[in-house]
């Protein structure tokens, strides 16, 4: 145990080691060229999709994110006392997880991202924000916007192309803050430098954070603020005057951008204080820790309760229903409506969900092993922090198996392995340390720590990245960033042109409601009972006709291809509909063909698949009775 | 030292520092520049400054965390710009409803001229 302990110990002091200038030469030669046959590769896993990916292309995508690993492993093993180049490799990692979501969406697609698509480009248009239809908490979190806007302004590049120079930027923000919380910490190298690249391969990088909403930004900006925080406490005679002021700056930006980011700073700070005063820590950094938990939670809940206490319902509501559905699931009382089965019906190749089942047995192994070397840190109050926080990634993984649990519990992840990432690091480096002592020798130790990170990136990529969202391909009804393409754009592009700014409309669906909203400025009305009108056979009642025509809503926008499988969403408009997570077979064409036979309905604009009509008011259909229904 | 201070007397200033405030002064004004005119090309690197330059002056008049290596301050450095792009249109976009550019923007450079001149070149640590 003693040569775990040495492990880390506070003595962050690399040894210099002279190599020669040709030595040198090589070891950059060889990240850059492993770099560069990462970034090709995952181009040509990306190259030349139509319907959806084939085994090659998952292939080459783990080809090149392996390669990136790979070699960012070898340059912390074997470089680490080049400083500049173990930086260029941690930096080049983060840089390529962003990159398959680049080449994914060459403009927007997924469900989040359109909201925020159009709150940025309304913000970068008008420098108003929007009150948003689909997302009505956006305008009280315009973090995301403004710098996206920001950069858009500055560069005079388009609001898209701006999004993505601030996604590549937050994912290399993102472990190297791992790596500067680390080094905060006062961990021994290679702690730090290997902590970056666990957290390079948490679920959540990929996909999650690759994203265009405000959680990719909020999240580095809650790291950083974590490692301001830890500077603060390490030393709070020299630094608390000036940075707990600076802190407060960045608690307020972390709560001006994402709701669930600001929670869990506060968390992170609370739990931190807590652990602080378990290890007894001296009273002047308890003042100081106190005083800085005290601005999280005031900060960050005085923004959600003040300024948008919607948002409470909301945030509570999944981890509730959840829990109640893992309730329902251990008593038997489960349906089709609350369990969920782990890759039903996957697209993913055999060996990631294999894979995603062994993820959680081996950062259970390197927690305990972590919890272990942290109990003769017990003293230390960042021991306690990384073990609990780290915890509760367990605490979560029964959510998955629920319908409404599995959203909150994939979004806990990027925070959890936060200290996840720097407790496992410091198992590995302690194991690692263990082994090169002994006849394993130090050079396999790495190989199979690699191997261990190899197994960790794919099986959790597997439990949050699908095929069908990592990969574009053909029209699949009810899945996100599936559902948008050529046809939703051009009748966006004509409604834009065609139509009033805030004119009302329903939709068949949520994600036809949800691409139309982010891409024309129309307000979709999410209360209304779309069902009623668009569910069943002919003819019409006219009751849901009456309501509809009421309703002030203007416009009625259908994709006809919701009738060709059940919608894989579980629901077509939202969980309250007829038929939610229980209905087997699509819609009858009938249904919605039913449409075209109503004189309230006036056809406006289609496309192959997609319609869009008007709807007339009830007092006007009799003006209008004598003209038969067409296309205009 | 202040800055202020530093420009009027040069024998008390160190070449390091000297250079330093040229090299802010210089990307200020390019900042300037290429914002207020938009020149086809230059705008990223008004982006590249604007980026930088706010955290840089935050982290190194304010807080000063010499223990972090050079590429984690830079890291700190952005997200300390984006902080700074964010609070600085807040109230404008809340209470005024509208995100007025050249206005933040004058608000971003005032207040940094301010942190030039009167805050210390090196900060204490």
């Amino acid at each position: 145990m003693t040569d775990l302990q040495e492990v880390v110990n506070p003595d962050s002091a690399v040894t210099p080691v002279q190599e020669s200038r040709a030595t040198k030469l090589l070891s950059v030669v060889i990240l850059l060229s492993a770099q560069v046959f990462a970034v090709g590769t995952m181009v040509a896993a990306y190259s030349g999709i139509t319907v959806g990916p084939r085994p090659q292309n998952f292939t080459l995508f783990w080809i090149s994110l392996l390669t990136g690993l790979i070699v960012t492993v070898w340059v912390v093993a074997t470089h680490i006392h080049r400083r500049g180049l173990v930086a260029w490799a941690i930096i080049g990692l983060g840089l390529l997880t962003y990159l398959p979501m680049y080449l994914r969406r060459p403009r927007a697609v997924f469900f989040d991202e359109l909201a925020h698509f159009r709150q940025t480009q309304e913000l970068a248009s008008s420098g108003q924000l929007d009150a948003h239809s689909i997302v009505p908490v956006l305008p009280a979190f315009p973090g995301l916007h403004i710098a996206a806007a920001t950069v858009s302004k500055l560069s005079h590049l388009d609001v898209w192309t701006s999004a993505h120079i601030l996604l590549f930027t937050c994912h290399a923000l993102a472990i190297v803050g791992i790596w500067a919380l680390a080094r905060t910490l006062n961990l021994r190298s290679p702690i730090p430098e290997l902590a970056a690249v666990v957290y390079a391969v948490h679920p959540g990088l990929l996909y999650f954070l690759s994203q265009f909403a405000y959680e990719s930004l909020a999240i580095v900006l809650q790291i950083w603020a974590l490692v301001l925080f830890t500077w603060i406490v390490r030393h709070p005679h020299r630094n608390a005057v000036r940075g707990l002021p600076v802190f407060a700056l960045l608690v307020l930006a972390v709560a001006a951008t994402h709701h669930l980011t600001a929670l869990f700073l506060a968390f992170f700070v609370v739990t931190a204080f807590i652990a602080m005063l378990i290890t007894r820590a001296p009273r002047t950094q308890l003042i100081v820790a106190g005083s800085a938990a005290g601005l999280a939670v005031v900060v960050a809940g005085g923004w959600i309760l003040f300024h948008s206490p919607s948002t409470v319902q909301y945030l509570v509501n999944f981890p509730q229903q959840g829990i109640k559905q893992i309730v329902d699931l251990v008593t038997g009382h489960h349906s089709a409506a609350t369990a969920r089965n782990a890759f039903g019906a996957t697209a993913l190749p055999s060996y990631e969900p294999a894979l995603a089942y062994l993820q959680p047995v081996i950062v259970l192994a390197l927690w305990i092993l972590g919890a272990v070397i942290m109990w003769r840190q017990r003293r230390r109050a960042y021991a306690w922090w990384l073990v609990v926080v780290t915890g509760c990634y367990f605490v979560t993984l029964p959510l998955i198996l629920t319908a409404l649990g599995a959203a909150p519990a994939h979004r806990s992840w990027p925070f959890l392995w936060q200290a996840g990432s720097i407790l496992m690091s410091i198992s590995l480096v302690a194991a690692i340390a263990w082994a090169s002592r002994r006849r394993f020798g130090r050079t396999l130790a790495w190989v199979v720590t690699t191997g261990l990170l190899a197994v960790l990136f794919i099986g959790s990529a597997a439990s949050d990245f699908n095929a069908e969202a990592r990969f574009p391909g053909k029209f699949e009804s009810g899945i996100d960033g599936r559902q948008v393409d050529v046809e939703t754009y051009a009748v966006a592009a004509w409604l834009r042109a065609h139509t009033v700014p805030g004119a009302r409309f329903v939709a068949g669906d949520q994600y036809t409601a949800g691409a139309i909203a982010g891409l024309t400025r129309l307000t979709y009305d999410d209360q209304f009972p779309t069902w009623d009108v668009l569910f069943y056979p002919p003819p019409l009642a006219d009751e849901p006709l009456d309501h509809l025509q009421d309703s002030g809503n203007k416009y009625l926008i259908v994709d006809t291809r919701m009738l060709e499988t059940p919608f894989r969403g579980g629901y077509y408009l939202n969980s309250n509909e007829p038929g939610a997570f229980t209905r087997t077979t699509p819609l009858e064409p009938a249904a919605l063909n039913k449409l075209d036979d109503q004189i309230a309905f006036t056809h406006l604009f289609r496309t192959k698949h997609i319609r869009v009509y008007e709807i007339t008011k009830a007092d006007e259909v009799g003006e209008n009775e004598a003209n038969e229904p067409g296309e205009k | 030292m202040s800055t202020m201070t530093a420009l009027r007397n040069p024998e008390h200033t160190s070449t390091a520092q000297r250079r330093e405030l040229l090299a802010l002064w210089a990307a200020w004004a390019v900042l300037i520049v290429t914002a207020l005119i938009p020149v086809p090309g230059f705008g990223l690197i008004a982006l590249a400054i604007a980026m930088v330059l706010p955290g840089y002056l935050i982290e190194t008049r304010l807080i000063h965390m010499g223990q972090l290596e050079i590429v984690q301050r830079a890291g700190l450095w952005v997200v300390f710009s984006f902080m700074t792009w964010i609070l600085v249109a807040l109230p404008t976009i809340l209470f005024a409803r509208h995100m007025y550019w050249l206005a933040d923007l004058a608000v971003v450079l005032l207040g940094t001229a301010l942190a030039i001149t009167f805050a210390p070149v090196r900060a204490r640590d």
